[in-house]
């Protein structure tokens, strides 16, 4: 039986209250943007609050779908993400496993070394990458964005992974062990079923690392039919005048698959999110 | 040098002797070691190692506007230049102001609406999870000029919810001090729900009958925080709190973007968005590169410092 | 899962690799609005024309396309031209990362160029203009305006004229003027109406006088004395008040008029009124837009290049240009031809623009902008004084231009 005494009326109230204030707070910005892109024309300014503007259509919806590359866009976006995603749960849950259960030396090094590459302005890795894949002859083409972007999620993912599986009792693939399998069936078929929560959120943020990635896109793609989506938004702002409806209507169709895959997580993210601290 | 954890199975192997399955094992978990952490290790050291060695002989040379393409290293020239720039010292302030008002902020309201969430009686735990969860799923730099359009003087609707209530305009954007303020309030909005959701993993574990004893010896709300939620919660924030103080010293995104490139008379920058424009705008490469290192090495003595005050390297290596 | 990954990384690899035996050449502009749409329909026709090249053009915003181009033509890559305004020359000139035309084209043919179509500096030529343009005028709406002033005294009287609050709450529903007054450039006119200028003949700034505070003064006049333009005012707010019909008057340049006309607003176009005062014009600055080439470009591509740009800065291109864009050709023969005379929008654009000034091209022109933004937007916003302003306007210049070119 629950203990109904256990909180008062006023602390009862009290909480929801807090949590309606911050559930509107999180919610407001984005209600703007859906005003935004309901709006006809251009104009992204009016001193109205309204929720369903003056007018409202979908017209920028149509413009941007029909009369645009945004689902080439889109596709892009989706196969680099992808591609980062599972070259990210590949090597964090592998690299992860191996500075949970292993002691050798430098290991200490090189989880700090992962923390240490996090440290550095990442503006100023630009110019000299950007040398890099002029030699390489990979501008202007995803390998080297996914390559970027996978080292860019991996130290967070890997002590990420790391962390979760220090929860895990070693004792699980030593009974593996015995009854015959491998080191690596061991991880394999025991550990790797068992990390599912934190996979989910390794697998989460390499896709978002992708999926919201601006700078570096800019910088490696020139053909506008490989831009990625953050890049084809861009090209709606204009020097001086933006093209506020398409954006927001892009900015939107956007942020739903990031925000689909949060609400479908959201239950591992609780479960999942452990930079390597909670100890059994 | 590998000593295994998992040493049960070599007691199975009897047959050989102990030295030959010994260096046999070993080399086994060599290779294993290295099938898992070589490609991470690789793939890491491809994007971050060689531009790091580059940008420290930039920081070393004299490549600006003049020498773009004939540079040389002069030595440390740069640094001292860096170091006696009354203006990196006045961002360096910012900088920290910034990284301390937001940790604070991320974690404050992070650690709170997780107790609240955790509570038994809240129905709808999921709806309002998610709820809370958007800032961080939306990407950022929609976010960030999104609220760019919140803070307009004429039709923000952050003064016209003010005007509502009978508040005067703001000039946000245009003011040094309120323009900062709006900057770290986005960045707020932003952050706290990682703080959030990693506070709310830790909650779940702390075993209930803490609490309920807690309640027999008649402990208030705010006992039973700083007794029990708060140390126990400790362990788990330390990490989280070590990443997030240096991702948000780097954090360029959402100052530029709100700011619009450190608006008004760049008095909206911190360390990061400065290493931006000497770099990009102002072609002061080797300048843009000794600032880097200068960063790169605050962030560093600072960490090895946080982690062993809060005796968080045990829990977090 | 594995195989999964493979399967992905096999697309990835064919995706970026589609062979193309055509020649690919590319360019970075920064045309927008009806430009692009004109400047696309442009490459098209070139790219069906020609089938064995591929031209191709990519959109970046001017500071944008500086950044990456410097950068990439610095690593030897980055587009075989690049079209922008001509106060970029200095600094991609100085860093070497743009060829000089005379090693591009004959005497003869930048010869057919006005004096202004071929920008030059240190007597070498390095850009080449399809238009002259990029100067700011008065743009008035005529239902509410219908004719515009002579004088600034004049002009005042007509903006408070014309200036209506409503509903009595204070803020005006209609403004007389609104313009982005957050961009040092678009203060420009004023400063010259009372008789400034922002840099010297060797590049050193000139912003700490009378002139630079009067112009300040007047500006804050509007604002807070006669109340006739917005309380803060960008871009965005501008555009946005002027296309609602809530402003009499905007300043604003060619590449936004097109826009005035597609949301309805009845529209006119002067030059900037004199000031009383002084008796001086309110003179914008006027620059080339044009074409510039890499420095990377080997010799064996030189000729398509050479092609290209010769189409793109043509008579039959700058005609058209002229007639639907009303822009102001740098052909001698398209600017002596009834395309022009014929334009009333151009002739009117041209009358403004004779009475503007030519942006120096000095590679300095970058830092005297990033150092008047700042000081101007604490003056506006009340911060500092005008004369405190116009110190710190020429303080941070300086600065800015001794750490740059250090």
């Amino acid at each position: 039986m629950a203990k109904p005494n256990s909180t008062n009326l006023g602390g009862m109230i009290w909480a929801y209250a807090v949590l309606a204030v911050f559930a509107f707070i999180s919610v407001y910005p984005i209600t703007r943007i859906i005003t935004v892109s309901l709006r006809p024309g251009d104009r992204l300014l009016s001193t109205s609050l309204d929720f369903i503007p003056d007018g409202a259509t979908l017209d920028n919806y149509r413009v941007l779908l029909f009369e645009t590359p945004f689902l080439r866009w889109l596709f892009n976006s989706l196969l680099v993400s992808v591609v980062v995603t599972i070259t990210g749960v590949a090597l964090a849950s592998t690299a992860g496993y191996a500075l949970s259960r292993y002691k050798f030396r430098g290991r200490n090094s090189m989880l700090g070394g992962l923390l240490i590459t996090q440290m550095f302005p990442a503006t100023m890795l630009l110019l000299p990458l950007y040398v890099v894949l002029i030699n390489l002859r990979l501008l202007d083409s995803y390998l080297g964005l996914v390559v970027i972007y996978s080292a860019t999620a991996l130290p967070f993912c890997v002590w990420q992974m790391k962390g979760y599986y220090d929860t895990i009792p070693p004792a699980l693939e030593e009974a593996a062990r015995i009854d015959g399998c491998t080191p690596w069936q061991a991880f394999y078929r025991v550990i790797f079923p068992l990390a599912a929560p934190a996979l989910v959120i390794t697998a989460l943020f390499s896709f978002m690392t992708a999926w919201n990635e601006y700078v570096v896109a800019n910088v490696v793609l020139q053909d506008t039919a490989m831009f990625t989506l953050p890049l084809g938004l861009k090209m709606f702002q204009n020097d001086m005048s933006t093209q506020w409806g398409l954006y927001a209507a892009g900015a939107l169709l956007v942020s739903i698959p990031v925000v689909g895959l949060f609400l479908i997580l959201s239950r591992y993210l609780i479960s999942g999110l452990t930079l390597g601290a909670v100890k059994g | 040098m590998l000593e295994g954890k998992t040493t049960t199975a070599g007691l199975k192997v009897q047959q050989r002797t102990a030295a030959q399955s010994k260096t046999r094992e070993a080399r086994q978990r060599t290779l294993f070691l290295w099938g898992l952490l070589g490609p991470t290790v690789l793939i890491v050291l491809a994007v971050v190692a060689y531009p790091f060695v580059y940008n420290v002989v930039l920081s070393l040379s004299n490549m600006n506007i003049y020498h773009i393409r004939d540079w040389e290293v002069i030595g440390l020239q740069q640094y001292a230049s860096v170091l006696t720039e009354p203006a990196v010292w006045v961002v360096f302030f910012k900088t920290v102001v910034w990284t301390l008002v937001n940790i604070v902020f991320h974690v404050g309201l992070g650690v709170w609406l997780a107790v609240i969430l955790n509570k038994a009686f809240i129905v709808g735990k999921p709806a309002w999870r998610v709820l809370l969860i958007l800032p961080w799923a939306l990407p950022q730099y929609i976010t960030a000029l999104t609220w760019r359009g919140m803070f307009n003087y004429e039709y923000g609707a952050i003064n016209l919810i003010g005007g509502v209530f009978g508040m005067d305009s703001i000039a946000w954007l245009t003011s040094p001090f309120e323009a900062f303020v709006a900057v770290i309030l986005t960045n707020i909005w932003l952050g706290f729900p990682f703080m959030m959701v990693v506070a709310l993993g830790g909650l779940q574990s702390i075993p209930g009958e803490l609490y309920e004893a807690a309640d027999v010896d008649g402990a208030s709300e705010w006992t039973k925080f700083w007794k029990i939620t708060a140390p126990l919660l400790r362990p788990v924030m330390i990490p989280a709190i070590t990443l997030g103080i240096v991702w948000t010293f780097n954090n360029i995104n959402v100052v530029w973007l709100v700011s619009n490139g450190g608006e008004p008379n760049d008095q909206t920058h911190i360390l990061v968005s400065y290493v931006y424009e000497a770099a990009f705008s102002m072609y002061r490469f080797g300048w843009a590169a000794a600032l880097s290192m200068v960063i790169f090495g605050i962030l560093f003595l600072f960490t090895q410092v946080f982690l062993k005050k809060t005796n968080a390297t045990e829990a977090a290596y | 899962m594995r195989r999964l990954w493979l399967l992905l990384c096999a697309i990835t690899l064919t995706a970026c690799g589609p062979e193309d035996t055509r020649t690919q050449l590319r360019i970075w502009h920064q045309k927008t609005g009806a430009e692009r749409d004109f400047f696309n329909e442009r490459i098209a026709d070139y790219n069906a024309a020609h089938p064995d090249l591929n031209v191709e053009a990519l959109y970046r915003e001017t500071e944008e396309l500086r950044r990456l181009f410097v950068v990439g033509s610095v690593g030897g890559q980055g587009p075989d031209l690049i079209f922008g305004p001509a106060d970029n020359v200095g600094v991609l000139a100085l860093t070497e990362t743009i060829k000089p035309l005379d090693e591009v084209l004959p005497d003869s043919i930048l010869a057919r160029f006005t004096d202004e179509g071929v920008v030059r500096w240190q007597d070498e030529p390095w850009l080449l203009a399809d238009q002259i343009g990029n100067h700011l005028v008065l743009v008035h709406n005529k239902a509410l305006l219908p004719e515009p002033p002579a004088t600034m005294d004049e002009y005042v009287e007509m903006l408070q004229a014309s200036t209506v609050d409503e509903d009595g709450d204070g803020r005006p529903d209609t403004y007389g003027l609104t313009w982005n007054y957050r961009e040092p450039f678009f203060f420009i006119p004023f400063l010259t109406g009372f008789g400034g200028w922002v840099m010297d003949e060797d590049g050193n700034p000139t912003l700490d006088n009378e002139a630079t505070v009067q112009a300040i003064r007047f500006v804050l006049d509007l604002r807070d004395r006669y109340r006739v333009i917005p309380g803060e005012s960008d871009y965005e707010v501008s555009e946005t008040l002027f296309k609602e019909g809530r402003a009499a008057s905007i300043i604003n340049g060619p590449w936004a008029w097109a826009g005035y006309g597609e949301s309805g607003v009845d529209y006119g176009i002067a030059p900037l009124p004199r000031v009383t005062e002084t008796g001086q014009w309110s003179a914008p600055m006027i620059a080339a837009k044009g074409y510039s080439v890499n420095a990377n470009v080997p010799d064996d591509k030189l000729p398509i290049v050479r092609d290209l740009l010769l189409y793109l800065t043509g008579t039959e291109v700058q005609r058209a240009m002229a007639e639907e864009l009303a822009t102001i050709p740098t052909l001698r023969t398209v600017r002596d031809s009834d395309a022009v005379a014929n334009n009333p929008e151009l002739q009117a654009s041209l009358a403004a623009a004779e009475k503007g000034r030519a942006m120096p091209i000095a590679p300095q022109m970058r830092q005297v902008w990033d150092g008047m933004r700042g000081p101007y937007q604490l003056v506006m916003n009340g911060a500092v004084t005008p004369e405190e302003g116009a110190r710190l306007m020429q303080e941070n210049v300086e600065k800015l231009i001794a750490d740059t070119f250090l």
